[in-house]
């Protein structure tokens, strides 16, 4: 049954507990919000659904026990299954209106002023000043009146949103903690889109061919040759970075030859400088929400293998394999 | 024989094919292998399933990364390739550069450990060897399926295969090299860790995962932990399995994906990547500007300006030869996340289209001392001014100076350093090559400000450093350091900083300095002692020298001259000269050598220093007695058996210097003489060897733990710190301090040094000394004694026959107890001549010359054949009478060609004409024509006109026999000799019985070997070559 947020009101109808245990494949949400932008979206519902403070508690719970299942994002439209008190899940559907195309022109040419727009959502986030990009088209990202949000659930409740709408939507605030760009898709541009049109607005007006110009890197001698696609002339590929290669018929005693030099590699098997660097400056994913962090919990681990790693390449007990002779076994001399 | 790594279903190594030599050269690698099969593709290009040996990957990784690297070139390039794609892995994971990652696997999302590839030199290593790649190393047909390890594999692959030419029904595609390699190096890295988790915990379970009991299976309770843990778990337990569903399936993996894309690095990404340039200020107040570009993830050296990267409209840039997807997008997003540790790109963020960020003095020093390392480390390339990086100069630091006040105590304390004693030392404020006053320092620091315009230029001051600096330089000022610590510090330049990583520098003073100035001046030819019997050529007055140095700072040393250059004469010249310096210093020289060259010692010693006493401390008749009442300055000889067995005579005596002759007779540390030799009490240690390191850098650690003890540290930290480095690794880093550690203490000259070339000439000859067995002295005596008999109660035809027939016997017993007595025993340990010529050829052969061997005897020549290449593991080829024409063309062009054997046997009469061997450097005459003129025949086999090279040219002579007294006979009575040539040995004949008994019966100093346990001989005891 559709019902916008307007909707007339129902009488009181006592929710019934749920009796089914969520499903394996629920979807489990265990923070709110935990970026300013999901915490924006979730602020959108809690705003138009403050009257039914205890649906949205329920479908807060809902959310957490993974009731919610299903969930598939296309265009504008968000559905998604609910398991809640009857064997048959509801089936929920979320519409979040597009923005007109004006609006998305003038918001796009506002961010296309300032590279830190672009910057900030292809590092995965959310530009903090993305409202007013928007504002000054006239617009605004995050759904703000009635009109931009309509629900649907198949529940016997008349309460908008009802529990399965609200477990709903805050699944879907962890989901644009992970991913800025999903609520422009909602909003009718999909990340190819948004970034096409940024890149048009930004390019400046006379562009000149670029002129080729190599620099020279650490004291390192730059190489004279490119190792671009018609530089192997042996039947190498070339690097473009695919995992498979067809080999060219090359002449069997290139089998066993190398391609390249290779002799003149150097190892330097020693601890790190630093204990730890990679995954301290790795830090932890944007939706992490263990106390410890990734470094606490695998370091260990690293450690441990780095020092197994230096056992195995300096290790006595290492039997070296080319122990007979060097590379030709003696022949009788006759 | 082929190396393969196949990536699915387990990954794992597998070899294959038909070449058995292949298979001895992998013993241990095979011995790891079980029966397998596996598709592959052939040197023709078919995929076919051959049989073979499948090796865990763990397993096999630990062999291949012990080959050496100058074994490399003997595997086949497929093992080889492989070999350092686990010295490569090995590296990645010792340096802790890996990285967690979720991909996408047969069954599922899995959690895995990879490698990062972020740093630029481990990139640069990683694509020259996927480069290099020999086709048969990544023979591994790529299906879909097989490659759903990395999900992006797949697209390309299909327009690749499509592409494909050639009569082939259906195109083979193989998976690329750098692919295969990159999923080694994972699943290598993948490994470790979980095998390592497995040793944290005790148990297969994980060690971060917090996993609770009775929830191993992949039931209810497993589902209700939330993703962080189960990715812990997954990435530190047995099971991969990173099962998430529904929503979150479509999130998280991306989110992990960037999360893990900077540190995994742009060439494992094939993404183009960020690169920063700092440049300083024109003026000292103006700002510092940071340039942006796009560096290529195919050619690291390509930097595309970021003003280049904002003018292009299309999502696509071709730059050069390099195509860039995306160059706006890849340059915003990287500083969008350099952003995070530099606010000042965060600024330049506000504009459309930045292309440099400006910093105030600050945040430059910032941005060097934080903001750049972790971006180098994030994958970031970051172009420094030169005098601002770690390695530039102008940085102030801290210093240690090694060596000032304290004298040491002791005798040599004014001349040098004993190493015995303490070496004081202290620490210092550095800024360039400056050392800083007090005040200086304290002016600086009061400045507080972290880069400071001193003297013209800029300056780090990093305030931990400088606080550290300050503490140290308050309270623990410095200390004392026993001598070779000291002089290690010194020599290498730098030191390991307590506790944390990294080093301080090391700067030498006082006594020390002047010593390593010394050292490192390279030394002037002096004059040699005017007693010596003999003149030095140039570069052996360099060799005296440098003795004479090393002895004045208190040192030893090792002369390492290629055989043949004289190193005897060096050192008894050195011996005169120290007489003369230290006549007030009376004690002793003891000399150990093998029981080969005892006689070639003693007589050198006469020959060229008559004036020095030798005592020979050798045979039955050796006395403890005379090694007590020893003559001033007395040259004691004796042998390496010797040595051990009478160790606590020889080491009861404080002797002024030690030689090693053939120092390689200690290069097994852990051998009875090795320690007998270290124990031995002296003031001056010297090594003499052609062959300072015939196999192993370990062996140069004995040799110089004798010359210079303590110097290199304790044998295992030498082995770990250098020698496995060196050899497995190609480790310059460690190859570069060794040389700066150990450099001053060896002087080695080659023949073929440029310097030495125009001193020599071009012909020279060698006479060589050699010793008799007990057995070879027995039969040598009897056979005189039972043909004398007979000769004296003969006359004409008869006569001259039993003579020549006893000349034949005698060079026979000379030569070999089983070649006089004509029969198949042994031959190691019983002849000197043979044990001195195996040595001497084990140097040709490990310094890679070519050397002839002269007999007159075929039956020796087959003796010599099949010993050397039992002992020397080398072929060695034999040319004799009965050799047919073509295969004696075949050997000749086998010896001259590049790859051939470098050593022939000949005899005399066969090799005496006619042939061209000018590619042998050496010729050995192991038995005596006494015959110039044969001999020299003989000899120009080799040494032709134009040759560019020295021949040098050796004849054997067994002291005391006929041999050497005919040789001196020849060499005194020129005249006799002229007379003499062409009849050969026909006017020995004609001596009457009591010259012939005078030339013919074993004079009293023939030296004799006596030593059962020498019996093996050193050729046989020792381990094969190289």
């Amino acid at each position: 049954m559709g019902r916008d947020w307007d909707f007339p009101r129902w009488p009181y109808y006592p929710p019934a507990p749920p009796k089914l245990p969520p499903p394996r494949h629920g979807i489990k949400v265990k923070q709110f919000g935990a970026t300013w932008w999901g915490q924006r979206w979730i602020e959108a519902l809690e705003r138009l659904g403050y009257e039914y403070a205890a649906r949205l508690r329920r479908g807060r719970s809902y959310a957490r026990q993974g009731r919610v299942h299903d969930l598939e994002v296309e265009g504008g439209e968000i559905t998604a299954r609910v398991t809640g008190s009857r064997p048959r899940p509801y089936q929920v559907t979320i519409r979040v209106a597009a923005l007109p195309d004006r609006v998305w022109e003038r918001a796009i040419e506002a961010m296309a002023q300032r590279a830190a727009f672009a910057a900030r959502l292809l590092a995965g986030e959310m530009p903090p000043e993305i409202d007013e990009a928007f504002r000054s088209a006239r617009g605004s990202l995050f759904p703000e009146r009635a009109r931009d949000l309509s629900t649907r659930c198949t529940c016997p409740d008349w309460a908008n949103p009802c529990k399965h709408v609200a477990a709903v939507h805050y699944v879907l605030g962890e989901a644009f903690d992970r991913d800025p760009f999903l609520l422009f898709e909602l909003r009718g541009r999909s990340r190819e889109q948004v970034l096409e049109a940024l890149r048009r607005h930004r390019a400046p007006e006379a562009a000149a061919p670029p002129k080729p110009r190599r620099v020279q890197i650490a004291g390192q001698e730059v190489r004279a040759e490119a190792a671009g696609p018609s530089a192997e002339p042996d039947g190498t590929p070339p690097e473009a970075g695919p995992a498979s290669i067809t080999p060219r018929s090359s002449p069997p005693e290139q089998y066993e030859r190398f391609r390249g030099r290779t002799d003149d590699l150097t190892f330097h098997i020693t601890r790190p400088a630093v204990n730890g660097a990679l995954l301290r400056q790795m830090g932890a994913p944007p939706s992490w929400r263990l106390r410890s962090t990734p470094t606490d919990l695998l370091y260990p681990a690293v450690a441990a293998a780095a020092g197994l790693a230096r056992d195995m390449a300096l290790g006595a007990e290492a039997n070296e394999i080319a122990t007979q002779g060097r590379g030709s076994a003696p022949r009788a001399p006759r | 024989m082929h190396l393969v790594y196949l990536p699915s279903p387990a990954p794992h190594l597998f070899f294959w094919g038909h070449r058995l030599d292949g298979a001895a050269l992998i013993g241990p690698l095979a011995a790891l292998g079980r029966p397998h099969t596996a598709q592959v593709v052939t040197d023709r290009a078919e995929v076919r399933r051959v049989r073979g040996m499948a090796v865990d990957l763990l397993d096999g990784i630990v062999p291949l990364a012990a080959v050496e690297a100058r074994h490399l070139g003997h595997l086949p390039a497929s093992v080889a390739a492989w070999s350092l794609a686990a010295k490569l892995s090995l590296d990645l994971v010792a340096r802790e550069r890996v990285v967690p990652l979720v991909r996408r696997g047969p069954a599922g999302l899995e959690a895995r450990w990879g490698v990062s590839l972020a740093l630029p030199e481990d990139g640069e290593r990683f694509s020259r060897l996927a480069r290099g790649f020999p086709p048969a190393a990544h023979a591994v047909p790529y299906r879909e399926a097989a490659g759903t390890s990395d999900g992006r594999a797949g697209r390309s692959h299909r327009g690749r295969a499509s592409k494909s030419r050639g009569k082939a029904d259906r195109p083979i595609a193989v998976w690329a090299p750098r692919a295969l390699l990159l999923h080694f190096a994972d699943a290598v890295a993948d490994a470790l860790i979980r095998r390592a988790c497995v040793r944290l915990s005790g148990t297969p379970g994980g060690a971060g995962a917090p996993r609770r009991p009775g929830s191993a299976g992949p039931g209810t309770d497993e589902e209700q932990l939330p993703w962080e843990e189960r990715l812990i778990a997954a990435l530190t337990g047995p099971d991969p399995a990173f099962a998430v569903e529904g929503f979150l399936g479509r999130v998280l993996p991306q989110e992990l994906d960037a999360w893990t894309a900077p540190a995994r690095g742009a060439i494992a990404t094939w993404a183009p990547r960020l690169s920063l340039k700092l440049d300083p200020p024109q003026t000292a107040s103006g700002h510092w500007v940071l340039h942006y570009f796009l560096q290529a993830p195919g050619d690291p050296s390509l930097l595309v300006p970021a003003d280049q990267i904002w003018r292009a409209k299309e999502a696509r840039l071709r730059w050069m030869d390099q195509t860039f997807e995306a160059p706006q997008e890849h340059l915003l997003k990287g500083l969008a996340t350099a952003a995070r540790s530099v606010p000042a790109i965060q600024r330049s963020l506000e504009r459309a289209r930045p292309e440099s960020a400006s910093l105030s003095t600050e945040e430059a020093w910032q941005f060097l001392s934080e903001g750049a390392p972790l971006l180098v480390e994030s994958g970031v390339t970051v172009l420094l001014p030169a005098e601002l990086t770690a390695q530039g100069q102008r940085r102030l630091r801290l210093r240690m100076r090694v060596g000032p006040g304290r004298a040491a105590p002791g005798a040599a304390a004014a001349a040098g350093l004993s190493l015995d004693a303490l070496v004081d030392f202290r620490y210092e404020a550095v800024l360039g090559d400056q050392a800083l006053s007090p005040e200086e320092f304290r002016e600086l620091v009061s400045l507080k400000r972290p880069l400071v315009r001193w003297r013209g230029q800029w300056v780090v001051l990093d305030p931990r450093e400088v606080t550290e600096i300050g503490r140290l330089l308050e309270r623990e000022r410095g200390g004392a350091l026993p001598a070779p610590q000291a002089l290690a510090a010194a020599l290498s330049g730098e030191v390991p900083r307590d506790g944390e990583g990294g080093t301080v520098e090391v700067v030498a003073d006082g006594a020390l300095a002047a010593m390593l100035d010394r050292l490192r001046a390279g030394v002037e030819p002096a004059p040699p002692p005017p007693d010596l019997a003999g003149t030095l050529r140039h570069y052996q007055e360099r060799g005296l020298t440098w003795l004479r140095l090393m002895s004045e700072v208190g040192l030893g040393g090792c002369l390492a001259d290629d055989m043949g250059l004289g190193k005897t004469i060096q050192l008894i010249a050195y011996l005169l000269a120290r007489r003369r310096a230290r006549p007030d210093d009376p004690r002793p020289t003891l000399v150990v050598c093998p029981t080969s060259v005892l006689g070639n010692w003693e007589r050198e010693l006469a020959r060229f220093a008559p004036t020095l006493p030798v005592v020979r401390h050798h045979g039955a008749q050796r006395s403890t007695e005379a090694l007590r009442a020893l003559p001033p300055h007395a040259v004691v000889l004796t042998t390496y058996a010797l040595l051990r067995r009478d160790a606590p005579v020889l080491s009861a005596i404080h002797w002024a210097v030690a030689v090693l002759d053939e120092a390689q007779n200690i290069k097994n540390a852990a051998s009875l003489q090795a320690r007998a030799a270290r124990a031995l009490p002296a003031s001056h240690r010297f090594a003499l060897t052609g062959t300072p390191v015939e196999n192993r850098l370990a062996e140069l650690w004995s040799i110089l733990d004798f010359c210079l003890p303590g110097l290199l540290g304790p044998l295992e930290l030498f082995r770990r710190r250098f020698a496995l480095p060196v050899e497995r690794y190609r480790d310059e880093r460690a190859a570069a301090e060794l040389r700066r550690l150990v450099g001053p203490f060896v002087l080695r000259r080659l023949k073929s040094d440029p310097a030495i070339l125009p001193d020599l000439p071009p012909k020279q000859e060698i006479p060589v000394i050699c010793t008799l067995t007990r057995e070879q002295a027995t039969l040598y005596q009897a056979a005189v004694e039972e043909a004398m008999a007979k000769i004296e109660g003969a006359e004409g035809m008869q006569r001259r026959g039993l003579v020549l027939a006893l000349l034949v016997a005698l060079k026979q017993i000379c030569n070999h107890p089983a070649h006089y007595l004509d029969e198949p025993g042994p031959l190691p340990g019983r002849s000197g001549k043979l044990d001195r010529l195996t040595e001497m050829l084990e140097e040709v052969v490990v310094t890679g010359d070519r050397a002839l061997v002269f007999t007159q005897f075929r039956q020796m020549g087959e003796r010599l054949v099949a010993h050397l290449q039992s002992t020397l593991q080398v072929e060695v080829l034999f040319l004799h009478g009965g050799v047919p024409r073509a295969a004696r063309d075949r050997l000749v062009r086998r010896f001259q060609e590049g790859e051939g054997p470098g050593l022939f046997v000949l005899s005399l009469r066969a090799g005496g004409t006619g042939l061209n061997l000018a590619r042998a450097s050496r010729v050995f005459h192991f038995d005596r024509w006494w015959n110039p003129a044969v001999e020299d025949q003989a000899t120009d086999r080799a040494h032709r006109i134009g040759q560019q090279r020295v021949v040098q040219v050796y004849r054997l002579l067994t002291a005391g026999t006929v041999e050497e007294k005919i040789d001196a006979l020849l060499a005194d009575k020129r005249a006799l000799a002229d007379r003499v040539v062409g009849a050969g040995e026909a006017w020995i004949t004609e001596l009457g019985t009591e010259e012939l008994r005078r030339l013919l019966t074993l004079s009293a100093d023939a030296v004799v070997g006596d030593d059962a346990e020498e019996a093996p001989g050193p050729a046989q005891a020792r381990r094969r070559l190289r």
